[in-house]
């Protein structure tokens, strides 16, 4: 996941559309509806989303439909992964600490 | 560096990204580049260093056009600019021809646009280089104030 990743997510219009075409297809108008802005800002953040990746177009007659690409949204996955890992560890070895700590009071106590 | 060159900043309420959208794409240039009363076409758009755009500017006000047409002036006018920088959301800098001086040959002026994420939205730097004499510097710059007025009102439309 690059800067303009993150860049394209970073502004609220633009995860408002990405939650729109979580359910499917849209039009630009439909997401004109969804998003309450003029439909030039809706094309220009569909633009940004679009060179980031999250965003492709296929044209339906006269219609452009947008959808979303799974790619990039796995690669945020991923690097939430090595948080995961990292933070799943850190969890485990505290979890096996308390064990420790009560083995400890509990043979203090029977001594 | 302060004497050659002109610095106008401006803050926008929208992020870097759609600002540079408007930067850099031939949809988002003609909606805002060039003073008012002209209408922008952009013909050819590579942003890459190296890369070139070329526009032309037509002047769609009767009464603007009238006077162009009276001082023996194009009302229509093509140019072409060369992009020299080009880090996306962050940083454009450019080479602009200057050629419709009359009696001053040809020459260029930089342009460089730098853009940061601020509270709220972008700041955004402008540093023009100076031009032959005080006073096309002067109209370079209330020229470029003008766009950037036409930038902020085209970034309403994604609020």
């Amino acid at each position: 996941m690059d800067d303009l990743g993150f860049a394209a997510l970073s502004d609220g219009t633009r995860r408002t559309i990405v939650k729109a075409l979580r359910d499917g297809e849209r039009s630009v108008g439909e997401l004109v509806d969804v998003a309450g802005v003029a439909q030039s800002g809706v094309s220009r953040h569909l633009r940004i989303l679009g060179e980031a990746g999250f965003v492709q177009v296929r044209a339906d007659g006269q219609r452009r439909l947008y959808s979303l690409r799974p790619e990039p949204f796995q690669q945020i996955d991923a690097w939430m992964d090595d948080y995961r890992r990292l933070w799943e560890g850190r969890l485990d070895r505290m979890g096996r600490a308390l064990e420790q700590r009560r083995a400890d009071h509990e043979r203090e106590d029977t001594a | 560096m302060s004497e050659r060159t002109v610095t106008i900043e401006r803050h926008y309420p929208a992020d870097p990204a759609e600002v540079w959208e408007l930067w850099t794409t031939p949809e988002g240039i003609e909606a805002w580049w060039g003073p008012d009363g002209f209408a922008v076409q952009v013909h050819a758009l590579d942003v890459r260093p190296g890369g070139t755009m070329r526009y032309s500017m037509r002047a769609v006000d009767d009464h603007i056009a009238a006077y162009l047409r009276s001082q023996g002036l194009a009302t229509e006018t093509t140019h072409e600019i060369r992009f020299v920088e080009v880090v996306p959301y962050r940083l454009l800098a450019s080479r602009h021809p200057v050629d419709f001086v009359p009696d001053v040959e040809t020459y260029e002026v930089g342009i460089r646009l730098e853009l940061r994420p601020d509270a709220g939205g972008t700041r955004l730097r402008l540093v023009l280089d100076t031009m032959h004499d005080q006073t096309w510097t002067d109209r370079a710059v209330a020229g470029w104030e003008q766009q950037l007025d036409r930038l902020a009102h085209t970034l309403q439309e994604g609020r």
